[in-house]
């Protein structure tokens, strides 16, 4: 009896405020005239907001203002304190609330929006706090700026701006971005989904929290913001930043589950570091040349952050780095590391002793070494690779490749939006492992040359190899031929003394050493 | 010669420097080559040196008067002086006499005439504190003037007394000065809300010279104004100045933990010290300190306004600072609500 009282009492205490809470809303409807290009501009204190671009020419504005307060004198209080205000002209429109100071009765408002823009229109928000913000299909530029609450930002792929401070921002956009992109904030998380094919230089910074993609991603840390490209150089810059929180970038049509860390992932390429013992005489150290680039040194190194023409450049020995050429590339050294950022042209690189590092070429080119690795992150141009003796990898390509070493495993990895290529790879004693989207199509032609057949063998994730095997001489031939998904160009597989992998993995981004 | 006797002549002016340059180069120059002038310009000179060494004496007044009168040298009188006159000597017999008469005839009436009260033991009821009114607070000053009747003739112990200087600004009275440093050590007792002990230590942790070591100084302030009945806003503010004032960093984060020790109430006026600390002081843990001290504001609830809002949301993100600051400042916009 006491605890069916108490619990009584306890009900009535708590429901009884609730119930002399009085909320009332009015709602209003306004539309505008906005000429194409114009700007629509909402500064709303407290209350969601929903901006749609349409076909129209008018803004087309729905305002409820809700008023909240222990009793009606407070309610009529609360609203003549919350004033909404419509200004500007058919070029801008300006729309915003303002709330006066609480005398009296304790009442709140907010004023909750659904605006309809043309989709030509730039759009610029402010807000303090709401549960949500959503901007959807406006190609102009759109700016945001937001206290409490999340911001989403749909199909905007232009120009934007989103800046919070608690609060989750989510970008989603089923075109690729055609303007710089930045969203920012404190305490939420990021989340950017574009397609898998956009092409955009990618920032991404927080201080707690992770980096994670599952984008072909290639780039660096520099203390807690990793830089780097996405897909081919260049494009809009897509900025994530949180401070506190997760920050995110996916492919469309794909689960946040693939994503992988990155700053879990070690340095996976190791850049040419150091100075080498090329005597100062030869060595010519620039940060920008504006024009075409022609040096040629008995011994020395060359080190350039940016050519903005074409390059030529000769060493008889030293390492060479460049950052980046606009326009075509040949470096030949008698001996030393090469380390090449961005070759917009085509490429041609030599050395005749030491590992060739590639950011990317991206009209494709010829790269060689009599001795050493050869790492080429994106070539989006046919390429040869040849090796002396040393690995080949070549960790995202979008056309023909022809990779060959006398000593080291061969990886390559297809675009994924490549579905049928020319591929030629041949090692005289190591590994070949080939990564390709699950519907690639290709005649297939791989053999392996063994003394140890058990362990040397071809594995394919991709059905429609017919497998063979043959002795000849101390040596077994496996030879793996048949159509992948119907067939197509064709892939030619050679490897002596090693196995044969044809995997359908996506590309796992690559993080490398700051330069 | 009648060079020579304009020479001799515009000696003096020679003497007191008053001779224009082109005039005193060719009265040198003459002296320098006529024996006669070079002699009469050396005697000059000894007699300007004597003349130095001799003591000023003070005309006396009278006599300066019928000097200058006697010179005809007319003295424009002061009109609020009144020229003394000796007075005859019967008069003051007579003034002397009436005033011994008064007297005797006054105590004569009183004894005889006036009710007499009978003598008692003295007793001491109760002992009352002296009015305000009757208490004159000594101020601690940079320069004091002092009547010599309003010091005691007695000095305690040996204070160091520097820099003295005679002052005797008017010879013609009887009053002479004398000025000097002194170095004396002072204790001063008292509550620790008394306006007087807060203002005293005020200046104290502003003043760089005063307190060594002022960590000390911060440290005791710290621990006796940090408690709630002690707390005043006019040691939150001092603490403020020498945030924003004092060259020393090991000061100014001393200036901040005490800062960030006092209740919310009184350190409320300390806001814009912090928030400029935060936005502008070159140590990263000065800053720290000044997060820190605004965190403890902003959830007690006070001093939450645009102003530091806006520093705090700047400094999280802020890319090149330190990355502890701009994760408390985070935290701090965390729990915020505008």
């Amino acid at each position: 009896m006491k605890i069916k009282a108490f619990l009584t009492a306890l009900v009535l205490a708590t429901a009884l405020p609730a119930l002399a809470q009085v909320t009332k809303s009015f709602r209003s409807e306004q539309k505008f005239p906005l000429v194409a290009g114009g700007v629509v501009a909402l500064e709303n204190p407290v209350g969601n907001i929903e901006i749609v671009g349409g076909e129209s020419t008018n803004v087309e504005v729905i305002a409820v203002t809700t008023i909240s307060g222990a009793s009606a004198a407070a309610v009529d209080e609360g609203k003549r304190q919350t004033s909404v205000i419509v200004g500007g002209n058919d070029r801008t429109r300006v729309f915003r609330v303002a709330i006066g100071p609480q005398v009296g009765p304790e009442w709140s408002s907010q004023v909750s929006w659904r605006v309809r823009v043309p989709s030509s229109a730039s759009v610029r928000v402010v807000s303090r706090a709401s549960d949500r913000i959503r901007i959807h299909g406006v190609r102009g530029s759109v700016h945001v700026k937001n206290f409490n609450g999340m911001v989403l930002l749909h199909d905007s792929p232009g120009h934007s701006v989103v800046d919070s401070v608690n609060g989750a921002i989510v970008y989603t956009t089923s075109q690729p971005p055609t303007g710089n992109v930045m969203l920012k904030t404190l305490n939420g998380s990021v989340t950017a989904t574009v397609p898998q094919n956009a092409d955009f230089r990618w920032v991404a910074d927080t201080a707690r929290g992770d980096i994670r993609t599952n984008l072909p991603a290639r780039g660096a840390f520099f203390g807690t913001t990793f830089r780097g490209s996405i897909n081919a150089p260049g494009g809009p810059t897509l900025t994530t930043s949180s401070l506190m929180g997760n920050v995110q970038l996916l492919a469309s049509g794909t689960s946040a589950q693939d994503a992988q860390s990155l700053k879990a992932m070690p340095a996976t390429v190791v850049t040419a570091r150091g100075e080498s013992q090329a005597p100062a005489e030869g060595t010519v150290r620039q940060a920008t040349i504006r024009q075409s680039f022609t040096y040629a040194t008995n011994m020395g190194d060359v080190r350039v952050d940016e050519i903005l023409g074409s390059a030529d450049i000769h060493t008889g020995a030293g390492v060479v780095q460049l950052g980046s050429v606009l326009g075509d590339c040949r470096v030949l050294s008698m001996g030393g590391p090469l380390q090449i950022g961005e070759a917009h042209g085509q490429l041609n690189a030599t050395t005749r002793a030491g590992n060739i590092l590639v950011d990317t070429a991206r009209l494709g080119g010829v790269i060689t070494t009599l001795g050493g690795t050869i790492t080429v992150l994106y070539a989006g141009g046919p390429i040869q690779l040849v090796s002396g003796g040393g690995d080949i990898h070549l960790r995202q390509a979008t056309s023909r490749v022809n990779a060959s070493t006398t000593s080291g495993d061969i990886a390559i990895t297809m675009d994924r939006a490549v579905r049928s290529e020319r591929i030629e790879a041949k090692t005289d004693k190591g590994n070949i492992v080939l990564n390709l989207h699950p519907l690639f199509a290709a005649d297939v032609d791989a053999l392996i040359i063994t003394s140890n057949p058990n362990l040397d063998v071809i594995l394919s994730e991709i059905q429609g190899l017919s497998i063979s095997k043959e002795t000849v001489g101390t040596k077994t031939h496996i030879r793996a031929t048949g159509k992948l998904n119907g067939g197509g160009e064709r892939l030619r597989l050679i490897a002596r003394e090693g196995r044969i992998q044809i995997n359908t993995k996506p590309i796992v981004p690559t993080v490398m050493q700051p330069r | 010669m009648s060079e020579c006797s304009a020479m001799k002549e515009s000696m003096p002016l020679l003497l007191t420097e008053s001779l224009d340059p082109a005039r005193r180069e060719q009265s040198h120059q003459h002296i320098e080559a006529c024996a006669a002038c070079s002699e009469a310009w050396l005697s000059y000179q000894q007699t300007w040196v004597i003349l130095g060494d001799l003591p000023e004496v003070e005309v006396p007044p009278r006599i300066r008067e019928a000097f200058l009168s006697k010179a005809g040298i007319a003295q424009a009188k002061n009109e609020n002086v009144i020229a003394f006159r000796r007075k005859p000597v019967f008069k003051w017999l007579a003034q002397a006499a009436a005033i011994a008469v008064i007297a005797g005839g006054g105590y004569f009436a009183g004894h005889t005439r006036a009710p007499r009260i009978e003598s008692s033991p003295a007793t001491i009821d109760g002992v009352a504190l002296a009015r305000q009114g009757d208490f004159r607070p000594i101020s601690l000053v940079e320069t004091r003037q002092l009547d010599a009747n309003a010091l005691s003739p007695e000095i305690e112990g040996r204070p160091n007394i520097t820099n003295v200087q005679f002052v005797d600004s008017d010879a013609s009275d009887d009053q002479i000065g004398v000025s000097f440093d002194i170095t004396s050590r002072w204790t001063v007792t008292g509550n620790p809300r008394e306006r007087s002990m807060i203002r005293l230590l005020s200046y104290m942790l502003e003043n760089e010279a005063a307190v060594s070591p002022r960590s000390n100084a911060l440290e005791w302030v710290r621990q006796t104004y940090s408690d709630p009945a002690n707390a005043d806003p006019e040691i939150a503010n001092a603490l403020a100045r020498v945030l924003r004032n004092d060259t020393h960093e090991g000061v100014r984060i001393r200036a901040v933990e005490t800062l960030t020790t006092l209740p919310p109430a009184v350190a409320s006026d300390t806001r814009d010290a912090l928030i400029n600390a935060l936005k502008n002081d070159p140590n990263p843990a000065v800053r720290l300190k000044a997060v820190e001290a605004l965190a403890n504001m902003a959830r007690s609830g006070s001093a939450i306004d645009p102003a530091l809002i806006d520093t705090l949301r700047q400094k999280a993100s802020q890319d090149d600072e330190n990355l502890y600051v701009r994760v408390k400042a985070a935290e701090v916009l965390s729990s915020m609500n505008p």
